[in-house]
């Protein structure tokens, strides 16, 4: 039996939202606690839901249970997890009793202000932090272009920097903004205008035994033409004075030929030396960067070098499946160059490869399921790997895939348990299964810790993304 | 984060500490003081390790808890277990250092025998002549000052385990901000006022104490330049 | 330079609690705001571009902390105003007899049978009816009015002046509680309070007010009465026994005669006589941030007792209108919320200037005629300071230690917190001549800070 609710003007983020919605579905048909936009009306009435009126500010709380009781104990479920979220929101916001602010502009003395409210508003938060003096961190994408640059003029003006908007990875004097690794300090500097991309090179830096000073993030399109590098050249100048770094990296997919001329220009200027590593398919893949760094500073230590796959040889496509889109994009690029053959996928390298990534492969193919499709109303596949999981098992019986590729990202915001969330699909597997894991001993799921799960269910494990991916097409008998 | 690491704390990287070699084993740490931010512990491998809550007064022996907890081990390099519950590192704060400059010239005997003689001298917790040593200790290393003052000399019986713990830190470069900061400013010639008033504020006579040990180091270095 | 990278880390958060746990177990302080999606569209996104905004809305500020207000004659609107025979001015946005509720329907009758121009009130309703006198609203003239607020030629009236910006502004004067004029009662003794208000109170208040050298700060009135329990909308008791300390031995001196016991009398047993001059004293403060382009401040809030308006500073003279609300809170006798009002007066100018009900936190016995508790005024001035671009020193209060009442109301931040400002109000009966029937809570409808962000994104550039 169905139940809906409309609360109007009850606004919670669509995180806490969906905890909600598993705690009160748990046992029943089905519960769907969504902000009443477009997308989850939709939602609701595919579940068979007839809705009233709603604005996009208002919440529906809609439950289908098999009987009476166990309805009316999901609507109290529902109530007790919103009021639990609440009074944690409020005890941990202030201890002085006070109520917490509801802007930016009126928080007392933040340095940073870090915003992931949906996108369509959040120019609006950037603009009042900027104003009030902050550094911004825009984890939320489907920002404009034009307030992207707007946003990035009024922190030049003010000698401010943003990161992002779409900027899921920083590290600031060691602190983990959104998805990052636990590292040690160095005076490495980073700069990267791709979240993965930084989470990989800082965590195969680490194994090296190099920390870093701050890993500064720029969000998925300050290197393209329009917005002109403008946070880009903020960074490369921050970085430039900071007494904690001596050597500078800059990770990021190809950018905008004029932009990245620009870059370099400024970067022979400057007093420390900056390592470019653009990705693509004239630049290097991270692991490549990583030891230009290395022979830099002279280090010798490669650990990733002594990681092996198998020998054994297996028949039929390599199928990638990704959390990152960066890792997806250069694992592909080498599946590419080696197999000289169509790599379809759901971020295709070409047009014609695209891939419907719901439906079944029929050769290479690589889904990312980070990709903007892939996570509608559900959260990032680092955050919960459900998705991922089902696909895995589907690849595993598919008698056209040969070896399957992967990556595992840890650090925080990550799920804590990855490879426990894996591992039991992972030993049931009949084929090759190869994993990058990214990540370091002291991220919170311990690296050691989650290579031993993987390992000892099956999979072959690397600290390296490329040779990961190497060591599959290998196991594939691909030539090199 | 699972809900039992409902306070998971930053620890200090091991890396950055390399003579005092903490941590390596895991190893259970008896409580051996406690005062009203900071308490110390020992481990049952010789480690020493401060417990405390403020970044700023980050030593380089520290672990950050929210309060001091009555039972302490190493579980794993990077989980802790803090009164029955298990704790994991999130984030290893930057130990502030100064550097070792090349040896410029010798310190004379007679001032070697003179701080030799301040260990262990004073009240407190840190006493305040081995205050004195750790200031000269951390600008001697700034300023090419090579000496024989080294662990053996405190390691007797005359100085606390904290203090001495402290003096090994501070021999390899390592001290808290204000400390560090005043050291560097000490070495190049000149400290500013701002620095000195919270130099000063470290400790009761702790501030004092490192002030006159930094202040005799750099006097050997203008006497011999 | 900035300071990201040098600077222990200090973070706010907007959005989801992922990133501020992931913060704060990491040991960074993080404070995480509480965040709702912001009303007003295209128009508000458009409005928060605006580069001129953030130096407009700072400028608006400091002119209305840097204004003053001193009392400098007392005289009839006809001399003050210049209104003509057939010219009555009325508090709140533009309005006419037909939409005109009950309080200010009766409130015009008394002014026509107080200007002799109908000897009855049925003579008056009709010609009210055929529009037979020009109405306008006292903030047109730059005049502020109570309740009705309705204000006719030889009505008397408080002139006050700015010395920062040399403007002036004016109101009546009060007549007290019960059935009176601006409560839209018109029965003979009204009309013979008036009678005496305009033939002895009005002269001797301006001999007094003459005779002084020195002008009666009223804007220091303020400061001091914020600080012994007042807030100066519903609440000003000290305000006025200060007021008549000034004035009363200037009155005297001044040659009056035995009515000087009388208006003495008349003065002080009305609490709420300093209104009148807290009124105008506060128009003259939010006009000093009138006209500045791009600013997004609000200027005036009014009510005529059927619609509530606004203006802003970047938006000059131009109304932005919704509906009244009804005020709720305690009911005198055996009243019930049947029986009040929609929102009516020019009292609101209080609340536009930091006091009224944005300064609740000053005046805690206030809290048992509204309803509510001691707690909650602290938590309502508390909730102001979000919508609001600055604080005012010269009105500090007291249990916040001092810290200055919140000025500035600023639609943007109205917009994005869906914070409304509080209003602390008296409630008018709905059937004309019933005076007070309570004292309660209200706020202006969103519908005229929506209209406000359209016009304000209309004058971009």
């Amino acid at each position: 039996m169905r139940r809906i609710e409309i609360r109007p003007g009850f606004y919670r983020d669509s995180v806490s939202l969906m905890q909600v919605s598993q705690r009160a579905g748990a046992g029943i048909d089905g519960a769907l606690v969504a902000m009443a936009t477009p997308l989850n009306i939709e939602l609701a009435e595919q579940m068979g839901f007839v809705l009233p009126l709603t604005s996009p500010n208002d919440l529906i709380i809609a439950i289908n249970a098999p009987d009476e009781e166990s309805l009316a104990r999901a609507f109290v479920v529902v109530e007790e997890v919103l009021a639990e979220q609440l009074r944690k929101s409020r005890e941990q916001s202030s201890d002085s009793g006070v109520a917490p602010a509801r802007t930016l502009g009126r928080t007392k003395g933040a340095g940073l202000a870090l915003i992931s409210v949906p996108g369509e508003f959040a120019f609006i938060d950037a603009v009042d932090a900027l104003e009030n003096g902050m550094n911004v961190m825009i984890f939320s994408d489907n920002v404009t272009v034009e307030d992207e640059i707007l946003l990035k003029n009024i922190a030049v003006a003010r000698g401010l920097l943003v990161m992002g908007p779409d900027c899921g990875t920083a590290i600031i004097g060691g602190v983990g903004l959104g998805f990052a690794n636990v590292v040690s300090p160095g005076s490495v500097g980073i700069i990267a205008a791709s979240g993965t991309g930084a989470q990989h090179l800082t965590t195969l830096l680490d194994h090296a035994g190099v920390g870093i000073s701050h890993c500064i993030g720029l969000g998925g399109r300050d290197l393209s033409s329009a917005v002109a590098g403008r946070s880009a050249k903020e960074a490369l100048a921050l970085l430039d004075e900071d007494e904690h770094t001596d050597l500078i990296v800059f990770v990021s997919k190809p950018a905008a030929p004029e932009v990245a001329q620009s870059l370099k220009d400024i970067a022979s200027g400057m007093k420390k030396k900056v390592i470019f590593g653009l990705l693509g398919s004239t630049g290097s893949d991270i692991t490549e960067t990583t030891e230009k760094v290395l022979h830099e500073l002279d280090v010798k230590h490669r650990p990733w070098a002594q990681e092996v796959g198998t020998s054994s040889t297996a028949e039929g496509s390599l199928r990638g499946l990704f959390a990152g889109g960066t890792l997806c994009d250069e694992a592909m690029l080498i599946a590419s160059r080696r197999t000289r053959a169509p790599i379809f996928s759901n971020i295709p390298l070409e047009k014609d490869w695209l891939l419907d990534p719901f439906g079944p492969a029929t050769s290479h193919a690589f889904i990312d399921f980070g990709d903007d499709a892939m996570t509608v109303g559900r959260a990032h596949p680092m955050i919960d790997s459900k998705l991922r999981v089902e696909r895995l098992a589907r690849e595993i019986k598919d008698p056209s895939c040969g070896v399957i590729l992967m990556d595992v990202v840890l650090g925080h915001g990550a799920s804590p348990t990855p490879a426990e969330e894996l591992a039991a699909t992972i030993s049931a597997s009949t084929k090759p299964i190869f994993i990058s894991l990214i990540g370091t001993t002291l991220d919170p799921q311990n690296f050691e810790k989650q290579k031993a799960l993987l390992s000892e269910a099956g999979a072959f494990v690397f600290m390296s993304n490329a040779y990961a991916a190497h060591a599959a097409l290998d196991a594939l008998g691909v030539p090199r | 984060m699972p809900s039992d690491r409902a306070q998971t704390v930053p620890l200090f990287s091991q890396s950055s500490f390399v003579v005092l070699q903490p941590f390596l084993g895991i190893e259970s740490f008896t409580n051996l003081g406690v005062s009203s931010k900071i308490s110390w512990w020992l481990g049952e491998l010789g480690s020493f390790l401060t417990i405390e809550n403020d970044e700023a007064r980050a030593l380089p022996t520290s672990l950050f808890l929210p309060k001091t907890p009555s039972r302490l081990t190493r579980a794993s390099i990077n989980e802790w277990q803090v009164d029955g519950a298990l704790l994991g590192v999130t984030r290893v704060l930057r130990t502030p250092h100064i550097a070792l400059h090349s040896t410029v010239i010798r310190a004379p005997a007679s001032v070697e025998d003179d701080l030799r003689a301040r260990i262990g001298w004073g009240a407190g917790l840190t006493p305040e002549g081995d205050d004195e040593v750790a200031g000269f200790l951390l600008v001697a290393r700034a300023l090419g000052i090579s000496h024989s003052l080294v662990g053996s000399v405190w390691k007797s019986e005359r100085t606390t385990t904290f203090s001495a713990a402290l003096l090994d830190a501070a021999l390899h470069g390592f001290a808290i901000p204000v400390v560090a900061s005043a050291a560097r400013e000490i070495a190049l010639g000149s400290m500013t006022s701002r620095t000195q008033d919270a130099l000063l504020a470290v400790g009761h006579s702790s501030g004092a104490a490192l002030l006159r040990g930094m202040e005799t180091a750099e006097r050997c270095f203008r006497r011999a330049a | 330079m900035n300071t990201l990278l040098t600077d222990s880390l200090v973070a706010a958060t907007a959005g989801v609690s992922l990133l501020s746990d992931a913060l704060r177990t990491q040991g960074v302080p993080t404070q995480a705001v509480e965040w709702s999606p912001p009303l007003g569209g295209k128009d508000l996104h458009d409005v928060m571009a605006d580069q001129r905004r953030s130096a407009a809305n700072k400028l608006a500020l400091s002119k209305m902390l840097n204004s003053g207000a001193v009392l400098v004659d007392v005289k009839p609107a006809s001399e003050a105003l210049g209104l003509g025979r057939g010219e009555f001015l009325h508090a709140g946005p533009p309005i006419e007899w037909t939409r005109a509720s009950g309080p200010m329907r009766g409130a015009l009758i008394a002014a026509m049978l107080y200007e002799k121009m109908a000897d009855s009130p049925d003579a008056a309703e009709r010609i009210l009816e055929k529009n037979g006198v020009a109405l306008e609203p006292c903030h047109h003239r730059g005049a502020v009015g109570p309740m009705a607020g309705v204000v006719t030629p030889s009505m008397w009236m408080f002139e006050l002046q700015d010395p920062s910006t040399g403007n002036k502004s004016w109101c009546s004067l009060n007549e007290g509680l019960g059935k009176v004029l601006r409560y839209g009662a018109y029965s003979p003794e009204v009309i013979e309070r008036l009678d005496w208000m305009r033939d002895v109170l009005g002269p001797l208040l301006q001999i007094g007010v003459r005779a002084r050298e020195e002008h009666i700060d009223v804007r220091a009135i303020i400061s001091q009465m914020i600080q012994m329990g007042d807030e100066g909308h519903n609440r000003n008791r000290a305000g006025t026994l200060m007021f008549l300390r000034d004035l009363l031995p200037f009155m005297i001196e001044g040659g009056a005669s035995s009515d000087v016991a009388r208006a003495a009398r008349f003065v002080g047993g009305n609490d709420h006589f300093f209104l009148n001059l807290v009124m105008p004293a506060c128009k003259l403060q939010t006009r000093a941030a009138e006209n500045i382009p791009g600013s997004t401040i609000v200027t005036v809030m009014a009510r005529n007792g059927t619609d509530f308006g606004i203006q802003t500073s970047g938006t000059g003279d131009e109304w932005f209108i919704g509906p009244a609300q009804t005020p709720h809170g305690l009911y005198l006798g055996n009243y019930t919320a049947d029986d009040a009002n929609p929102d009516i007066g020019d009292s609101a100018i209080t609340e536009t200037a930091g006091i009224g009900g944005f300064s609740m936190a000053a005046a805690p016995a206030i809290v048992r005629f509204i309803g509510g508790s001691v707690p909650d005024a602290l938590a309502t001035t508390r909730r102001m300071y979000e919508i609001c671009e600055g604080e005012n020193p010269t009105f500090g209060i007291p249990v916040l230690e001092f810290r200055g009442a919140p000025t500035g109301i600023d639609v943007t931040r109205v917009l994005r917190t869906g914070i409304l400002p509080q209003i602390n109000t008296g409630m008018a009966g709905k059937v004309a001549g019933t005076g007070q029937v309570g004292a309660g809570l209200v706020t202006p409808p969103m519908e005229a800070f929506t209209a406000a962000i359209a016009g304000l994104a209309r004058r971009l550039a």
